[in-house]
């Protein structure tokens, strides 16, 4: 019992509150602003952070900035916030990036948030397009968070899953290249395609039909609008399937089979079919030619299908090492199957009414 | 009975103390011999520390006599005693390089504006209490705080899983034996430190057991780190983790529960400072007890807190930066455990058994 009490000394060490001169600051909840999405931009040389703070039941959401020669410095600056908030950006779940800013800040942002003790590595990045980040943030305001957010979820939203930046880090280092997904405001927040990263800076931008063929390939559709021949289409998904093809001469080549399903919209309740199958087909089978092309382009894996073929066969993975995806053959062929129809003219109606 | 502990109680101790270094160094020492295989490196490490620890424990059995000191029996008063101060003055080093990444990556984590100072003061304090309780007690709070460890450990794991990409992995085949062997030698340098619980511990009640228990939870070890390899590489990709300081760390930051954002490393990383007490509280104990066996009359009771005082001098003053104590703690250390552990211990052993022979 007598020695229980040399554990008191080290009690009263334990007290998390200070001044931080020796113990650490306290840092109280009530001081905290989670920032919830995250701006880079380029102002004058610098480098500008603009953090949108999530609102709550006291408090609206509001954006504030930072700016520095470095990331590490500009973060550092928001981290002290008006009224004495501090920054917390383990909440952040969303990087923008400008599009000018682009050019010079990607491997900067991937390497701050790998080695951030609040960014998480999933965190999803976009490019702004045509704007700044800050301009972006300025637009939506404090729903730009939820608007991005259902970006990635199952929506009425048009768009695919968004790249995080550990997918992104992780594609820059196996193939010296990576996809972001870009943004655009148009009434609100849309997406527009991908960003195609190579040397540390967008080498092309994919956009409608490439970007599209880009997310099939990579299995991340979720649903596209498509009208063909006066025909209305919602395509729900695509399931892509690799298969390694061995040449006489060594070389490994890759064959994708597509399986798209998708529902059409009839304007008397019943679905007029036709052609709409093959036509569907032929639509996704001219993106995905489009979004093999734009990776040969930048001379790189940009989908990462030697890595699909590996999982395509775990045990043969080792015949792929040398498999390059922007010299190497690669056949496609596309199935499409409209699953059933929905009535456009019933939706107006509701709308109307 | 104070001094004496079960096999099992051994064995937990030892598994405990050994997660603190496999988290903290692994698979980013394996990745740089054995690249993408080195998820694999834990299974041959993990066959060699156990088929090693059987043969110690038997070579060890034959030498040293219940509660005994094995360095005085294997090499007389003198070497003995010489032999038993440089072990002793190497744990307490290697504890204050541990105490100092330790309280770097708490604060880190959960105090990024604090200075470590005041968690390496208190730890060197709160290490007062089982220096002095007696090994016994030390060793009955590690089973009571294995299902915890356990518990985090099935958590992470869990919730880690659904991150892990084959690709990632893939591909690993027959030609990878070699770089998966090559890669196993950090975590052999790290399952080394087993033989200071088995040659230079305690003596336990149930000798028998002791090879049986020792495979047990070094089994065990190395199934952790199979698994800590698996989730870091397979979620991170093997070119991403070679890039990182601590890829476990990484990837417990990145957990969300159910798709909540939680900040969850926060917990794990607290329950983590047990792992990192353990082997630094049990590896000061056998420290103490060959410094005991050295010191004079009514000075061993002065021992305890001159080790707390020296592992507390020894995280401060190993280098003023957090990479500069990280490279003692990835380099250094390992290297000394392996030599004293792997060599010099079992032809210490050795020495002892031709010796007693030659009687």
């Amino acid at each position: 019992m007598k020695r229980l009490f040399l554990l008191l000394p080290a009690l009263f060490l334990l007290v998390s509150c200070g001044n931080g001169a020796f113990f650490p600051p306290s840092r109280e909840i009530e001081d905290m602003s989670l920032v919830r999405v995250l701006g880079i931009d380029l102002e004058d040389g610098n480098i500008k952070i603009t953090g949108l703070t999530a609102g709550g039941a006291e408090s609206e959401s509001a954006a504030f900035s930072g700016s520095g020669a470095t990331l590490a410095e500009a973060v550092g600056l928001l981290s002290r916030l008006p009224a004495g908030k501090n920054a917390v950006f383990s909440h952040a779940e969303s990087v923008l990036i400008g599009e000018e800013a682009a050019e010079r800040v990607i491997p900067e942002t991937l390497d701050f948030i790998s080695r951030s003790n609040e960014l998480r590595l999933g965190t999803r990045l976009f490019i702004v397009r045509g704007d700044t980040a800050a301009g972006l943030i300025d637009e939506c305001g404090g729903e730009l968070g939820d608007l991005l957010s259902l970006l990635g979820e199952n929506s009425p939203f048009l768009g695919v899953y968004a790249f995080t930046a550990g997918e992104c880090s992780a594609a820059l280092k196996r193939n010296g290249a990576c996809l972001i997904e870009c943004v655009e405001f148009d009434e609100s927040v849309a997406p527009c395609g991908f960003a195609a990263i190579r040397g540390g800076e967008p080498a092309l931008f994919l956009d409608g039909r490439a970007s599209e063929g880009a997310a099939i390939i990579m299995n991340r559709l979720q649903s596209v609008e498509v009208s063909l021949s006066g025909q209305t289409l919602m395509l729900n998904g695509a399931q892509t399937r690799f298969i390694p093809v061995c040449g006489s001469d060594g070389k490994v080549g890759a064959k994708l089979l597509v399986s798209l399903t998708a529902r059409l919209a009839g304007t008397d309740g019943r679905a007029k079919q036709g052609n709409a199958d093959e036509e569907l087909a032929l639509y996704a089978w001219e993106n995905i030619r489009l979004a093999l092309e734009a990776a040969r382009e930048v001379g790189a894996d940009l989908y990462d299908i030697r890595g699909s073929l590996m999982e395509a066969k775990p045990l043969s993975a080792g015949a792929f090492t040398g498999f390059f995806m922007p010299s190497a053959e690669i056949e496609w062929s596309v199935s499409a199957i409209i699953t059933g129809s929905f009535d456009l003219r019933k939706g107006a109606e509701s709308n109307a009414g | 009975m104070r001094d004496k502990v079960s096999s099992r109680q051994l064995g937990i101790m030892v598994f405990l103390s050994l997660l603190s270094p496999i988290v903290r160094l692994l698979p980013v020492s394996s990745l740089a011999l054995a690249g993408r295989a080195a998820w694999l490196s834990p299974l041959p490490a993990g066959v060699a520390a156990c088929l090693f620890a059987l043969l110690t424990n038997m070579l060890a059995g034959k030498l040293k006599p219940q509660g005994g000191d094995l360095l005085r029996c294997s090499l007389g008063r003198f070497w003995g005693g010489t032999f038993s101060a440089v072990f002793a003055l190497w744990l307490v080093f290697y504890s204050g390089i541990v105490l100092r990444v330790s309280a770097e990556r708490l604060v880190s984590v959960l105090y990024p504006e604090a200075s470590p100072a005041i968690f390496i003061i208190a730890t060197s304090v709160a290490l007062l209490a089982p220096l002095t309780m007696g090994v016994r007690t030390l060793y009955r709070a590690g089973e009571l705080a294995l299902p915890l460890i356990m518990g985090c450990l099935i958590f992470v794991l869990v919730f880690s899983v659904k991150e892990i990409r084959l690709r990632y992995l893939l591909p690993v085949g027959l030609e990878d034996a070699g770089a998966a062997a090559l890669g196993s030698l950090p975590v052999m340098e790290i399952f080394a430190l087993w033989s200071y619980y088995l040659l230079l511990s305690p003596a336990v009640t149930d000798g028998e057991r002791l090879g049986r228990e020792s495979v047990k939870w070094l089994a065990l070890a190395a199934l952790c780190a199979l698994l800590l390899g698996l989730i870091t590489i397979g979620s991170l990709s093997p070119e991403l983790c070679a890039g990182f300081l601590s890829p476990a760390l990484a990837v417990v930051r990145n957990i969300s529960v159910f798709g909540t954002d939680a900040r969850v490393d926060s917990v794990i990383v607290a329950i983590w400072v047990i792992t990192d007490f353990a082997l630094v509280a049990s590896l000061l104990g056998i420290a103490s007890r060959l410094l005991r066996g050295l010191a004079p009359g009514k000075s061993k009771v002065l021992v305890p807190p001159a080790e707390c005082a020296a592992v507390a001098a020894v995280a401060f003053l190993i280098s003023p930066t957090a990479e500069g104590a990280a490279r003692w703690s990835e380099k250094l250390a390992p290297l000394v455990n392996s030599a004293l552990c792997g060599i010099l211990l079992p032809l210490i052993l050795i020495i002892g058994l031709i010796r007693k022979n030659s009687r």
